[in-house]
């Protein structure tokens, strides 16, 4: 499946997105993710003025940058890009050297703390290649995550990208990002979470 | 902005203290390095005196200074595969040739100053030089390739290392040279020989602490002009959490008044000059640890 005629992308359609944390959960079992780390989530902001106020979710995950910082920067080639887009982290390379994680503008990574070598979010490419939809978007129940090949014009994504004014995340680093947002609030986007205790 | 934060994940810094200390460590060794090529590569012959100590404390630093990477990693035993996958384009791959090479040439060096090779000393002190340079600059190129970090991007970093490398390394041999000179029972006092090497040493420490505080405050000048990362970044070290640990211990206590000391013509006497050279020590590490902690303070998402 990971052949150069495919380009994993996925659109969030964050008007859709009702901030349950479903896709965090279902990310959690699927992929065995240890306490205290997350490969997806959901951030949500509250903002305006009382009474005018809204509050906004922005699922986030692994952007499987088309040039992404992880792979440039890794001194032992763990981490690597497929042939289809999707970020890689090689478990028996990798040494554990956090760089990636330093330098990943989304901050994304994680060090495993019982492993203790980096992981994130793979677009649950075990459940792509055998033609199944990633947890996430399985488990999504407004189905605000939408998951395709962008290399097919007829795929659902493809239409979305050239249809709906569509924005990334940071896109000032030049990482272009695989993952696209409809409807992002930029000042929600910006609004900073807090350092780990 | 009226947009309040309810949940996010948290996030825990990559590099922090150990990443810092190690950053700390190779910039002891590098500037010893230099201090001790200053007889024997470039002809200075009032530092002869210094260049066996210097030589010592150089590699002595670039042992202890990989093994708070060993401490750092979350696979330690995996070490060699830094050398079996190389990445061309990672400064961390660069610095495990770097790390490997560097030691050998001190080595050599040393071997040749302790046997009384003149010729062959200076041939290997001048080949270490670029290794001393490189083994300390690469440092800098790990943190200036995480562009979203904030003040960690910049072309300014590498080039800051090197000189408060050889900042921290000329108050480093300083101290050790006088302890050396007590540890004999020579005397030091101002008109002496080793008194007025010392000193000398002080006047040369006082112009890089000029050069250190120069290239830091147009490093920061230009980055609060930046849009971002960078103009947030300059506010947490000024007048945000870290101002106390940046311009109490970095800036004054660990800069302006050593150099206060080394230009005041009354205090030209070893006793303020060891106070001195220790305040900057303490003010290398504190830059090292405050540049460290602020790429990581502010959460990017």
């Amino acid at each position: 499946m990971a052949d150069k005629n495919t380009r994993w992308t996925m659109v969030i359609d964050t008007a859709r997105c009702i901030g349950c944390q479903s896709c965090a959960v279902a990310c959690k079992r699927e992929n065995d993710v240890p306490l205290g780390v997350f490969r997806t989530w959901v951030k949500s902001v509250e903002k305006g003025r009382f009474p005018h106020v809204q509050r906004g979710h922005i699922p986030i995950n692994c952007n499987q940058c088309e040039d992404p910082v992880c792979v440039s920067v890794c001194p032992v080639k763990a981490t690597y890009q497929r042939e289809d887009g999707i970020v890689l982290v090689d478990p028996h390379r990798c040494i554990g050297c956090q760089y990636c994680k330093a330098a990943c503008p989304y901050e994304v990574r994680y060090l495993d703390p019982r492993k203790k070598i980096i992981s994130k979010c793979y677009f649950c490419h075990h459940r792509l290649d055998v033609g199944q939809l990633p947890a996430c978007v399985e488990a999504c129940p407004t189905g605000a995550r939408i998951i395709g090949n962008s290399k097919d014009p007829k795929a659902v994504v493809s239409r979305l990208i050239d249809t709906r004014p569509v924005q990334v995340l940071l896109p000032e680093f030049g990482t272009e990002p695989r993952v696209f947002y409809v409807g992002l609030d930029e000042e929600m986007a910006q609004t900073r979470g807090r350092r780990a205790p | 902005m009226n947009a309040m934060l309810l949940y996010n994940v948290p996030h825990e810094d990559s590099f922090g203290v150990m990443i810092a200390l190690y950053i700390f460590f190779t910039g002891l060794s590098a500037g010893s390095f230099f201090l001790s090529t200053l007889s024997y590569g470039f002809g200075r012959i009032q530092y002869r005196a210094l260049s066996r100590p210097a030589i010592i404390m150089a590699t002595l630093m670039l042992v202890v200074a990989p093994v708070f990477l060993l401490i750092h990693v979350g696979k330690p035993l995996r070490s060699w595969h830094l050398f079996l996958f190389v990445n061309p384009g990672s400064p961390i791959s660069w610095g495990s040739f770097l790390l490997t090479t560097y030691p050998l040439f001190c080595l050599i060096y040393m071997a040749c100053i302790f046997q009384g090779k003149e010729k062959a000393a200076k041939t290997w002190g001048l080949i270490g030089i670029p290794f001393a340079v490189s083994v300390h600059a690469y440092t800098g190129f790990i943190l200036a390739f995480c562009p979203a970090r904030s003040l960690w991007h910049s072309s300014m970093i590498p080039l800051l290392f090197l000189v408060s490398a050889v900042v921290s390394g000329t108050a480093l041999m300083i101290l050790v040279f006088a302890a050396q000179c007590r540890w004999k029972g020579e005397a030091m006092d101002a008109e002496g020989e080793r008194g007025r090497l010392l000193l000398s040493l002080g006047r040369i420490l006082g112009w890089l602490l000029v050069l250190d505080l120069l290239m830091t405050g147009i490093d920061l000048l230009v980055a609060s002009a930046s849009g971002g990362e960078d103009r947030l970044g300059v506010g947490v070290l000024l007048t945000g959490e870290l101002a106390p640990y940046f311009v109490g211990i970095e800036i004054v206590l660990g800069k302006l008044i050593p150099l206060f000391i080394v230009f005041h013509p009354r205090l030209q006497r070893v006793g303020p000059l060891l106070v001195a050279s220790l305040l900057i020590i303490v003010g290398i590490l504190f830059m090292r640890l405050d540049l460290v902690r602020v790429g990581e303070f502010l959460p990017l998402l």
